[in-house]
């Protein structure tokens, strides 16, 4: 009896190593499966991103020419970029732009999601209008602009005089200032678009019934804005927020096509200043470095963004 | 089993149908060719011609294509400020174009990489007569006793004016023509001149006040003065003579003769909004297309010590490449080209063989006979491999004092240091 519970048992035992094995090849057996379908994307990824990620740190060590010998140097190109004046001054605008754009961007946009999901007449136009230029490229966006706020034959200046508002020149891209405001405002006409259709989505999903029950308590437009849209918001809120900076530290096409960088070096942001050194003067070492510290700057920005943001949905 | 092997399958075929994307083009494209017919060759040819001579250029491809069954020339012209950055990236990287526009002036930048082909023994083959062309233009081209580039043309700046102001103002002679006699001081007066007596919305001086157009005019002037650039491997340019070159560049602006944060020169004085214009030789071409525009072009007047004024040549240069029709198709249209040179002229630009200067197409030409002359007085700049690079320095440097508060000497300065930085980072 005792003998026979013992076999009993142990086929119990082996069915169960059976059982486990062959749930485990089962396992294996999708993952593999999981893993043949991800390989294509996965090899790709590593030869497009990985791979340039760890090579561009190396070179980062680096210093030479494109093509040449290159010679190890450790840390001295981060060295370098300690008493590299035009590198603050590249870094110090490239943050200038995040932190104007960033708001201007997601409070306009906020208020053309809001006009549209109003449902007033010819809002289909207002939507599509609001959202053509996205569609752009940044070159024929800049053109567009450049032919705005250039001096002596501008639109601008030129509509501004034949008012009687200015009489000599304006060069709205031509002093610092104004060249930033010029650059601003063309990202804006720009990308606003893009995200009023990020929080219309978000508008979009807000139910009826909370305003209804809103209204029943006598609630006003701006308590409802306040403490119903606002809060529901909050989600694409962050997304938002997250995208936009990412896309204003990686400024360089608008102020490329539009100033140049100038006056001077005055609009040059960072991702300019690495062209540059990269391509105009040969120093893909010293370049490489310059974009790690770009890299770390936005990873500690989207972070510390990432956890107070999320921290107040908790 | 069968999920497995269709996700294997799936997958595989996604990878070879992305790998056969690439390889399934080019096979193509080189099956299409050969169809097309057996021998044409097809030559990628890049340029700088963004100043109105690009559209000269293009006419001179069609016009060789038409010529030649066998070569087919498809050009592509690239903005003078992006053109180096391109083409140097692109040789480094085995993409470069078959044969391409390169100035005297960077070929020391070009040619020591290696990515440049040697054409002594192909201009045997292709029919390249060094003899032919002008002797200083080709000694520009030699590196170690070997040819490395066609020349195709020099080039100066130059002085436009506007006959019409000029002739307002009373500043023309009895030919009809404007000429400087009493050096910077005059011609500063002279604009005073024009601003005074010609109506309000002509400027009495335009050329750009950004990019590189402040260089090429400070280059000259300091020339004038007998300053000197780039010694050996030090940046010498803040001298008393670079300096004094600057401000006076900086004085007009501030005396409204010549209008800040300029970009459009050229549009400025082709549509009549200015008196005076310094530009390059090949805005010839650009203006005469100008209906009612009645303008003179002469050298740029001796405003200081010595007549001297910036210049440069452009030569062709085979990037390296593989095909040896490719190479000899390339030789025979550079040399073409340069054989057409009464043609390239008509944007302003002088022909590189003296053949051609003497010819009856090149002198019968409104203004560029002239400009042959010009050439006697062009300070080259020095051969360093550094010099693309210093150069932008002193463009980003100029801009900023020409537009904004900076001064000459604290411009010249900071230049002169970022332009040895430069130098040592080479």
């Amino acid at each position: 009896m005792q003998k026979l519970t013992d076999v009993e048992a142990n086929d119990i035992q082996k069915k169960e190593m059976r059982l486990s094995k062959i749930k485990k090849r089962e396992i294996w057996k999708t993952n593999l499966t999981a893993w043949l379908f991800l390989l294509p994307f996965v090899l790709l990824y590593l030869i497009f991103m990985v791979y340039p990620i760890v090579e561009g740190f190396i070179i980062s060590l680096t210093t030479g020419g494109f093509g040449g010998d290159r010679e190890f140097v450790g840390l001295s190109n981060y060295m370098t970029m300690l008493t590299d004046v035009y590198f603050w001054e590249a870094l110090w605008n490239t943050v200038l732009f995040v932190l104007i754009s960033t708001p201007s961007i997601v409070v306009l946009g906020l208020l053309m999601a809001l006009l549209v999901n109003m449902g007033l007449k010819g809002t289909t136009f207002i939507r599509a209008a609001f959202f053509v230029p996205y569609m752009l490229s940044i070159s024929v966006m800049a053109s567009i602009f450049v032919f705005i706020f250039q001096p002596y034959t501008g639109l601008l200046n030129e509509i501004l005089r034949s008012i009687g508002l200015i009489d000599g020149e304006i060069f709205w891209l031509g002093e610092t200032a104004l060249a930033w405001m010029s650059i601003l405002i063309a990202t804006l006409w720009w990308t606003v678009g893009f995200n009023m259709v990020l929080f219309l989505a978000g508008l979009q999903d807000i139910s009826e019934e909370w305003y209804e029950a809103a209204d029943m308590d006598g609630a006003n437009a701006w308590q409802k804005f306040w403490h119903i849209t606002l809060p529901s918001l909050r989600g694409v809120l962050t997304l938002v927020v997250i995208l936009q900076s990412v896309a204003s530290f990686k400024l360089f096409g608008q102020p490329w096509l539009m100033t140049g960088g100038g006056p001077g070096t005055s609009t040059r942001p960072l991702v300019q200043y690495i062209y540059e050194l990269g391509f105009r003067n040969w120093n893909p070492g010293y370049a490489s470095a310059v974009s790690y510290v770009l890299f770390l700057v936005m990873m500690i920005f989207a972070f510390i963004q990432y956890k107070l943001l999320i921290k107040k949905e908790d | 089993m069968r999920n497995y092997l269709l996700a294997l399958s799936v997958s595989l075929i996604v990878v070879i149908s992305l790998v056969g994307c690439g390889a399934e083009g080019e096979g193509e494209g080189s099956s299409a060719e050969e169809n097309e017919s057996a021998s044409q060759v097809d030559l990628n040819y890049w340029v700088p011609f963004s100043g109105g001579d690009g559209e000269y250029m293009e006419n001179l491809v069609g016009q060789f294509n038409d010529e030649h069954e066998d070569i087919e020339v498809s050009m592509l012209n690239i903005e003078w400020e992006e053109y180096y950055t391109k083409l140097r990236t692109a040789m480094n990287s085995q993409t470069g174009p078959d044969v391409a526009i390169a100035h005297a002036s960077r070929l020391i930048e070009l040619v020591p990489g290696g990515n440049v082909e040697a054409l002594d023994e192909l201009a045997g083959e292709a029919d390249v007569d060094w003899s032919e062309y002008s002797e200083n233009q080709i000694d520009a081209t030699i590196f170690d006793d070997a040819h490395y580039a066609v020349p195709l043309d020099a080039h100066a700046l130059i002085m436009y004016y506007n006959k019409a102001y000029l002739e307002e103002a009373g500043l023309l002679n009895e030919d009809g023509e404007y000429a400087l006699d009493g050096g910077i001081g005059q011609f500063i007066e002279d604009l005073k001149t024009i601003e005074e007596n010609v109506a309000d919305d002509v400027f009495p001086f335009v050329s750009n006040t950004n990019e590189v157009y402040p260089f090429w005019i400070w280059y000259t002037m300091n020339a004038q003065l007998g300053g000197s650039y780039i010694e050996g491997d030090e940046a010498v340019m803040n001298s008393p003579e670079g300096i004094e070159a600057l401000t006076t560049m900086k004085n007009m602006v501030e005396e409204d003769l010549w209008p800040k944060n300029v970009t459009n020169g050229y549009d400025l004085f082709r549509s009549g909004r200015a008196a005076f214009n310094f530009a390059g030789v090949w805005a010839t071409g650009n203006y005469e297309q100008e209906e009612g525009l009645e303008f003179g072009a002469s050298p740029i007047p001796q405003l200081f010590d010595d007549s001297k004024a910036w210049g440069d040549s452009h030569t062709l240069i085979l990037p390296s490449q593989d095909s040896e029709e490719q190479k000899k198709a390339a030789l025979i249209f550079a040399d073409w080209l340069a054989d057409n040179g009464a043609y390239w002229a008509q944007a302003g630009h002088v022909p590189s063989k003296p053949a051609i200067l003497e010819s009856e197409d090149y002198l019968e030409l409104d203004y560029r006979p002239g400009y042959a002359d010009v050439l006697a007085d062009v300070e080259y700049m020095p051969n360093h491999p550094a010099l693309g690079a210093v150069n932008d320095v002193m463009i980003q440097q100029f801009s900023q004092v020409l537009n904004s508060d900076m001064t000459p000497e604290e411009g010249l300065e900071t230049a002169e240091r970022n332009a040895q930085n430069a130098i040592e980072q080479n």
